[in-house]
C-alpha cells in the first residue's frame, strides 16, 4: 500500500489491486471530514430531471441550491429552453420561521400562469425537511387548480447521497410515467433511459437506434419531454445507462408494466455496439432490424478506425487515472483506454455499489489503485506515486490534475463535446491525446521526462 | 433566443426569484477563509453545499479549491451535528494537518441549532485540536443576506478569533480588502507597499487562488494572511475597510474587541475612489504619495480624457455585489457614462439610496434595486436598452438575446479566465476595466459600421 | 467653400467657360442659410428662392432647440482653432452660436488672402517662396467659352450685394484683442494655452494629444475625432452637442490628485 496517510476509517474504501483480500465499503456516507468529492441528495436529483426542457423546475429552499445548479450542465434541448431558467422561492429567515408552503404555492402560480409548462417539479432542499413543509400537499393543491402533474421532488440534502437523489428523481417521473396514451406506439420500441443529452449525446444515440429501425418512446431524460414520458410505458424495452441513476426507474417499471431493461453503455467502440446489437437482439423476431444493426456498426466503425489507429501509437503505454461518478462509467472508461493502449493505474467512483466494485476488481490489472468516495488529497498521491499522464474527472478534478502537469479530461457534464456513440469515442480519443501530449507538459517543473 | 421566456411586461413577483443574482452565504464564508495562510474551510452542513461551493469556486478561479463538510445524515438532523463535526475536526487535523479548520454553517445546521462554539469546545477537551492549532466559526444561515454576508461574518470570526488587544500600538494598518478577486487583494498590498505604509491584508487570497503551475499539487498554497498577523492586527495603529458590507462588519468588531479605531471606505475601483484611498491612507499614516503611483493615477486619467467621446452618455446595464456596484456605478458616472439598470441580488436598502445619490444627475429614468434579480434586470433592458452590459458570466444570455455588448465583471465569471489575475482595483484596475469597456464598445462599432461608415483609426 | 484650396480652379472655370463663383460656407446654421439665399439670389428664380425659405424654415427649429438647450452651458467659453486653410474661420461661426468667443485662430498653410481677403490680392508680389503653385495662364475656351449671366445681369446682382469671387477673409471676423497666429509652433501653442486658458482648441491630430495633457479638451477637425458630420444644420446641430460635451464634461476637473491639491502632512499616524 501507498505510504499516504489515510484515515483509518477509509482503509476498507481504498485498494490496491494484487493486495489484501478485497471488500470495498461503498454506498457509505462520506466521512465526516473527508474532503470527499461527492455532492448530495439534491444534486443527484437536479441532474437527473434538469434536461426535461418543457418542464417548470423549481428549487423550494434558500437561494444557494438555485444559484449552484442554474445551467450548469451542458443538456442540450432542440425545442423549449425553459429548464436553463433558474426559480428559487429563495426562503428568508421569516420563511424558516412560518414556514415556506403559501411562498411555493404562490410562486407555483405564478410560474405557471407565466409558463404554461407541461408539469413543474418541485425540489425541496434540506431546509424544507428541518421546517416542515408539506410539499406534497402544496404540489397537490396546485396541480388540481392548474391542470398539470406537479411533482414534489424529495430532495432534502442530507437524507442520504446523490444516489438517492437519483432515487427521487426516478420516483417523482414515476408518478408521471402512465398518464399518457400509448396508441400507435410500435412492437419494436423503446425508452432510452439515463442519457441526459449532454454535447448532444442523445441524439446521437437515438440516431443510431431509429436507423436500426427501433422506435424511441422518450428519452429520460435528454432533451426529455413531459408528454413522451408520460406515455413511455408503451415502450417494449428500456435501455438503461448509467446504471447509478436510472435502474430504479427501469425497475419500477418492469414491476408496474412488465417491461424489461437491459444496461448498456454508449462509451466506447465495444460498449457502443453492444448497446445496439443487445437491442438487436432483443427484437430478435425481426432479422432485419439485426441486419441494420451489423450496417451500422461496420460503417459507423470504418469511418473512424483509420483516425483511432494514429492515436493509439501516439497513447501508447500512457497512464491514466478515472475518478468518475457512477462506476458504470468506469468500466466503459478502462476499456476505451485499453482500446486505446493506455494503461488504467487509478479507478474511483463516487457512488459505485459493491458489485461494482466486484466488477472493477476484476476488470484492473494487478496494481491498480481503486478507490470510492476519494478525496483530493488521495488522489493526488497516488495519481503522482503511479506517474499517471492522465486523469479523467469533473471540474474539482481538473485544476488538481493542471497543478500537477497531467493531461485532463472531463468525463462529467462540464464538456460541450460529445463522447458517446462512435464519433463521440473519436473525439475522447482526440480529447485525450491532445492533453496527454499537449508540449505544454515540457514545462511541468515536477517530472523532467522526456517527450 | 436562450430567454425567450422573459416577458417585457414587469409584474410584481412576491414568492419568487428568477435568475438569481445573489448566492448564498457559506460561499462567501468559504472564499474568505481561503484567505487564512494553511486554513481549511469547513462547511458544517449537507455534502451538497460545499460540493456547490467549491465547484463553483473551482469554476470561477480554475484552481483547486478545498474544504470539508459534516456530511450530515437524516441523523445529525435530527439529533444535531456535534457528532459530525468532533469527528470532522479530528479527521481533519489527522490527516490534512491544516493550521485552522474555519467552520461555517449552513441552513440546515443553522435551522437545527446547533452551537458551533459549544462544540468547538468540546472538541478541544476531547483533545481533538492540537494545541497549536484553531477552529474559528462564523454563523452564515443561508437564507439571511447573500454570498457577501457571508464573506463579511467570516471575516469578522478573523477578528473575533484572532486579533489580540496588546497595550501597545504597532505602526501598521489593518486593510480589509473586501470581497475581491486575488489579484485585487495584491493590488491593494502592492499600492501600500508603494506608500511605504506596513500593513496586515485580511482575508488575502492572493497566491492561494490565483497560484502558479508548479507540477505540485499543494493543499495549502503559500498565500493567505498567517495567524501570526491576525493575531497582531489587534496592535495596529487602525483598520482600513475597503466595503461597507464585506468588510464594515469585522472593522467594526476590531474596533470594538481591540480599540484599534477604523476607517470604512468603499472599494477602490476607478479613479476617485482610488483617490480616496490613497489619500486616506497617504493622511492616517503619514506618508507621502510617491511618483510612482500619481504617473498611474495620470495614465488612468489619459485614457479617460483620450477616450471620452466613447463613454460619453453610454447607457450601461450593470449586475453584481452592492460594494462593487457603488464604486462601478461612480466610476461610470465620473467618465460620463450613464448607469441606468443596477441589480444586486444582495437584499439592503443602503445600496437603492447610494446609487439614487451617484446617479442623481443622469438626465435619464435610473432603475436601481436591491434583492433584485437578473430576471427583472433583463426586463427592465428589454423596456429601456443599453449600449453595454457588465456583470458576471450570466449576463451573457441577457447580452447574446438582446445583442448588447458586455464585459465580465463580478463572480461568478465561470467561461472566461484574467478576472483573478488582473486587478480592477486601483488605477491599474481602472485602466483595464476602462480598456474592456472599450473593446467591447468599439468592437460592437467595427462590427455594426456599414462598409461606408467602417473606419480604420477611430 | 474652402477657399485655400479650391479658389483657384474657380478662378480658371470663370475664365476658360465663363462660369461665375462666389465664395460660400455652410460651417454654422446662419452661414448655411446665408449661403442658401446667396445662392437662390443669384439665380433669381422666385420658385427657387421660396424653395430656399422653405428649407430654412423646416430645418432652424432643430437647430434652436438645440442650441436653446446647450447655449447655457457654453455660452462665455473660449476657444482657440489652428487648423487648415478655411476651417479656423468658418468654426468660429459655430463658437459664435454657441456664445464662446473665438480668442485665437491661425491657419497651417494659409495665403494672405485667407487672412485678409481677396483684396490683398493685387498688391501680392510672387516671389519663389510664396509661390507654391504653378500658375497657369487660362483663356477662354474658343468652343466652350459661354458666360452664364451677361454683364448686365451680373452688374444688376453685384448691386443688390452679390459679391462675385469675393472673399473677405477671417480677420474681418474676429473679435479686438484677440490674435491671429499663422503656421503656429509647439512653443507659442503652450505659451498661449498657458496665458488664455482656452476651454476648448481646435487642431489635429499632432496637437490633440499635447493640448490634452494641459488638461484642455481638443476637437480634431481634421478628423473630427471620428464625430461629425459638422456642415449644414444637422452638422451645426452635431457640433453643439459635441462641443458641450467636451468643455463640460467633469474629467478635466480630475487632474490633480488629492495630495497635489493638499500636501499638507503630519508625518506622523492620524491615530496616533
Amino acid at each position: 500500500m501507498a505510504a499516504i496517510e489515510i484515515l483509518k476509517e477509509r482503509k476498507s474504501q481504498i485498494y490496491e489491486k494484487g493486495a489484501e483480500p478485497f471488500a470495498m465499503t461503498c454506498g457509505k456516507h462520506s466521512l465526516a471530514g473527508s474532503v470527499s468529492q461527492r455532492a448530495c441528495v439534491f444534486c443527484g436529483s437536479r441532474v437527473v430531471l434538469y434536461p426535461i426542457a418543457d418542464a417548470l423546475h423549481i428549487v423550494h429552499g434558500p437561494i444557494g441550491c438555485a444559484a449552484y445548479t442554474w445551467d450548469i450542465r451542458g443538456a442540450l434541448s432542440s425545442g423549449p429552453e425553459l429548464h436553463r431558467f433558474s426559480f428559487s422561492t429563495d426562503l428568508r429567515e421569516n420563511d424558516v420561521i412560518f414556514g415556506g408552503e403559501k411562498k411555493l404555492y404562490y410562486a407555483l402560480l405564478e410560474l405557471i400562469d407565466a409558463y404554461s409548462p407541461k408539469a413543474a417539479f418541485v425540489y425541496s432542499t434540506c431546509i424544507v425537511g428541518i421546517i416542515g413543509d408539506d410539499v406534497a400537499a402544496v404540489c397537490k393543491k396546485v396541480s388540481q387548480e392548474k391542470g398539470i402533474p406537479v411533482l414534489p421532488v424529495h430532495s432534502e440534502g442530507f437524507k442520504g447521497t446523490k444516489k438517492d437523489g437519483y432515487k427521487a428523481a426516478c420516483s417523482a417521473l414515476f408518478q408521471l410515467i402512465g398518464q399518457g396514451i400509448t396508441a400507435g406506439i410500435g412492437k419494436y420500441s423503446i425508452n432510452i433511459l439515463g442519457e441526459f443529452n449532454i454535447g448532444g449525446e442523445a441524439w446521437i444515440i437515438k440516431n443510431y437506434y431509429e436507423r436500426m429501425g427501433v422506435e424511441v418512446v422518450s428519452v429520460m431524460t435528454g432533451d426529455g419531454r413531459i408528454d413522451e414520458i408520460k406515455k413511455s410505458h408503451g415502450a417494449a424495452l428500456n435501455v438503461v445507462q448509467c446504471s447509478g441513476s436510472m435502474t430504479h426507474l427501469a425497475q419500477m417499471m418492469k414491476e408496474k408494466y412488465g417491461i424489461p431493461f437491459i444496461r448498456v453503455s454508449y462509451f466506447g467502440l465495444e460498449d457502443m455496439s453492444d448497446a445496439l446489437y443487445d437491442v438487436a437482439k432483443h427484437f430478435g423476431d425481426n432479422p432485419e432490424i439485426l441486419e441494420r444493426t451489423r450496417n451500422i456498426v461496420r460503417d459507423e466503425i470504418s469511418s473512424i478506425y483509420p483516425k483511432l489507429q494514429k492515436i493509439k501509437i501516439l497513447l501508447k503505454g500512457k497512464k491514466a487515472a478515472i475518478y468518475v461518478g457512477g462506476a458504470f462509467k468506469a468500466f466503459s472508461l478502462i476499456k476505451a483506454l485499453r482500446y486505446l493502449g493506455m494503461d488504467v493505474i487509478l479507478a474511483g467512483s463516487q457512488t459505485g455499489n459493491e458489485e461494482d466494485y466486484e466488477l472493477l476488481k476484476e476488470m484492473c490489472d494487478e496494481g491498480t489503485v481503486i478507490v470510492d468516495d476519494a478525496n483530493p488529497l488521495e488522489l493526488s498521491k497516488y495519481v503522482i506515486e503511479k506517474d499517471a499522464d492522465l486523469i479523467i474527472g469533473g471540474v474539482k478534478e481538473r485544476p488538481i490534475a493542471y497543478k500537477m502537469g497531467i493531461g485532463f479530461c472531463d468525463h462529467n457534464h462540464e464538456r460541450k463535446i460529445p463522447l458517446a456513440g462512435y464519433v463521440g469515442m473519436l473525439n475522447f480519443a482526440e480529447e485525450v491525446c491532445r492533453s496527454v501530449t499537449s508540449p505544454v507538459w515540457k514545462f511541468r517543473p515536477r517530472r523532467k521526462r522526456n517527450y | 433566443m436562450l430567454l425567450r421566456h422573459t416577458t417585457d411586461k414587469i409584474a410584481t413577483r412576491s414568492a419568487l426569484t428568477v435568475n438569481p443574482a445573489k448566492t448564498c452565504q457559506p460561499i462567501g464564508a468559504m472564499y474568505a477563509s481561503l484567505g487564512i495562510h494553511s486554513c481549511l474551510p469547513h462547511s458544517h452542513g449537507s455534502q451538497g453545499c460545499y460540493a456547490y461551493h467549491r465547484s463553483t469556486l473551482t469554476r470561477h478561479y480554475k484552481e483547486p479549491v478545498m474544504a470539508a463538510t459534516s456530511s450530515f445524515t437524516e441523523g445529525s438532523s435530527v439529533f444535531g451535528g456535534q457528532a459530525n463535526l468532533v469527528q470532522a475536526i479530528d479527521n481533519i487535523f489527522t490527516v490534512y494537518e491544516p493550521d485552522v479548520i474555519a467552520v461555517h454553517t449552513t441552513c440546515l445546521s443553522e435551522t437545527i441549532g446547533d452551537d458551533i462554539p459549544q462544540i468547538i469546545a468540546k472538541a478541544r477537551d476531547d483533545g481533538k485540536i492540537p494545541s497549536d492549532k484553531y477552529v474559528i466559526h462564523a454563523n452564515t444561515p443561508s437564507y439571511v443576506g447573500s454570498h457577501v454576508t457571508g464573506f463579511a461574518n467570516m471575516t469578522k470570526a478573523m477578528v473575533d478569533y484572532f486579533a489580540k488587544p496588546y497595550g501597545h500600538k504597532e505602526k501598521q494598518i489593518n486593510i480589509i480588502p473586501g470581497f475581491v478577486e486575488p489579484c485585487d487583494m495584491q493590488e491593494i498590498k502592492r499600492i501600500t507597499k508603494e506608500l511605504e505604509v506596513r500593513s496586515i491584508v485580511f482575508p488575502d487570497t492572493s497566491n492561494v487562488l490565483n497560484g502558479p503551475q508548479t507540477g505540485r499539487y499543494e493543499m495549502f498554497p503559500h498565500g493567505g494572511v498567517s495567524i501570526e498577523e491576525l493575531i497582531r492586527s489587534g496592535s495596529s495603529m487602525g483598520t482600513l475597510a475597503l466595503g461597507h458590507l464585506a468588510s464594515g462588519l469585522a472593522a467594526r468588531a476590531m474596533d470594538t474587541k481591540c480599540k484599534v479605531p477604523c476607517e470604512i471606505l468603499d472599494l477602490p475601483i476607478g479613479l476617485e475612489e482610488t483617490d480616496i484611498f490613497i489619500n486616506t491612507l497617504r493622511k492616517i499614516a503619514g506618508v507621502n504619495v510617491p511618483d510612482s503611483l500619481t504617473t498611474e493615477r495620470g495614465q488612468l486619467l489619459d485614457i479617460i480624457t483620450d477616450m471620452h467621446q466613447y463613454f460619453y452618455h453610454k447607457k450601461v446595464g450593470l449586475v453584481g455585489d452592492p460594494d462593487q456596484l457603488i464604486s462601478l456605478t461612480k466610476f461610470l458616472v465620473s467618465v460620463d457614462m450613464w448607469p441606468i439598470h443596477i441589480v444586486t441580488g444582495t437584499p439592503g436598502a443602503k445600496f437603492e439610496k447610494r446609487i439614487r445619490e451617484i446617479t442623481k444627475d443622469i438626465p435619464h429614468e435610473v432603475n436601481v434595486k436591491a434583492a433584485g434579480d437578473m430576471f427583472l434586470f433583463h426586463q427592465w433592458i428589454k423596456n429601456a436598452p443599453v449600449d453595454l452590459l457588465i456583470g458576471n458570466t450570466y449576463v451573457k444570455y441577457i447580452a447574446r438575446d438582446e445583442d448588447i455588448p458586455m464585459v465580465r465583471f463580478g463572480f461568478p465569471i465561470l467561461d472566461r479566465v484574467g478576472h483573478s489575475y488582473f486587478p480592477t482595483v486601483g488605477y491599474r484596475g481602472g485602466m483595464r476595466l476602462l480598456e474592456r469597456i472599450l473593446d467591447a464598445l468599439l468592437a460592437r462599432k467595427d462590427r455594426d459600421a456599414s462598409e461606408v461608415e467602417f473606419e480604420l483609426v477611430m | 467653400m474652402c477657399h485655400r484650396s479650391i479658389n483657384y480652379v474657380a478662378e480658371m472655370m470663370e475664365k476658360k467657360f465663363g462660369i461665375p463663383w462666389i465664395k460660400v460656407n455652410f460651417i454654422g446654421s446662419e452661414a448655411t442659410a446665408k449661403s442658401l439665399r446667396k445662392i437662390a439670389q443669384y439665380y433669381g428664380e422666385q420658385e427657387l428662392i421660396d424653395k430656399v425659405e422653405a428649407v430654412i424654415a423646416e430645418e432652424m427649429p432643430d437647430v434652436e432647440k438645440a442650441l436653446a438647450e446647450v447655449r447655457p452651458r457654453t455660452e462665455g467659453k473660449r476657444a482657440m482653432l489652428f487648423v487648415g486653410g478655411s476651417r479656423a474661420h468658418h468654426y468660429q461661426e459655430l463658437f459664435k452660436e454657441l456664445g464662446m468667443t473665438s480668442v485665437s485662430a491661425g491657419y497651417e498653410f494659409a495665403h494672405r488672402d485667407d487672412y485678409e481677403g481677396r483684396h490683398v490680392l493685387p498688391h501680392l508680389k510672387v516671389d519663389a517662396d510664396s509661390r507654391n503653385i504653378e500658375e497657369l495662364e487660362v483663356s477662354a475656351d474658343p468652343e466652350r467659352y459661354r458666360p452664364r449671366k451677361s454683364p448686365e445681369a451680373m452688374e444688376s446682382l453685384t448691386k443688390q450685394g452679390v459679391r462675385f469671387k469675393d472673399y473677405e477673409g477671417m480677420m474681418p471676423d474676429m473679435c479686438e484683442q484677440t490674435l491671429v497666429i499663422d503656421d503656429i509652433s509647439q512653443y507659442e501653442t503652450e505659451q498661449l494655452i498657458d496665458l488664455w486658458k482656452p476651454d476648448i482648441f481646435c487642431a489635429g491630430i499632432k496637437e490633440k494629444y499635447t493640448v490634452q495633457k494641459f488638461g484642455i479638451p481638443l476637437k480634431q477637425l481634421h478628423s473630427y475625432d471620428y464625430g461629425g458630420p459638422y456642415a449644414g444644420f444637422k452638422g451645426a446641430v452635431n457640433f453643439y452637442k459635441e462641443i458641450d460635451r467636451m468643455v463640460n464634461s467633469k474629467i478635466w476637473t480630475y487632474l490633480k490628485a488629492p495630495w497635489q491639491k493638499d500636501p499638507e502632512l503630519a508625518a506622523t499616524y492620524a491615530w496616533e
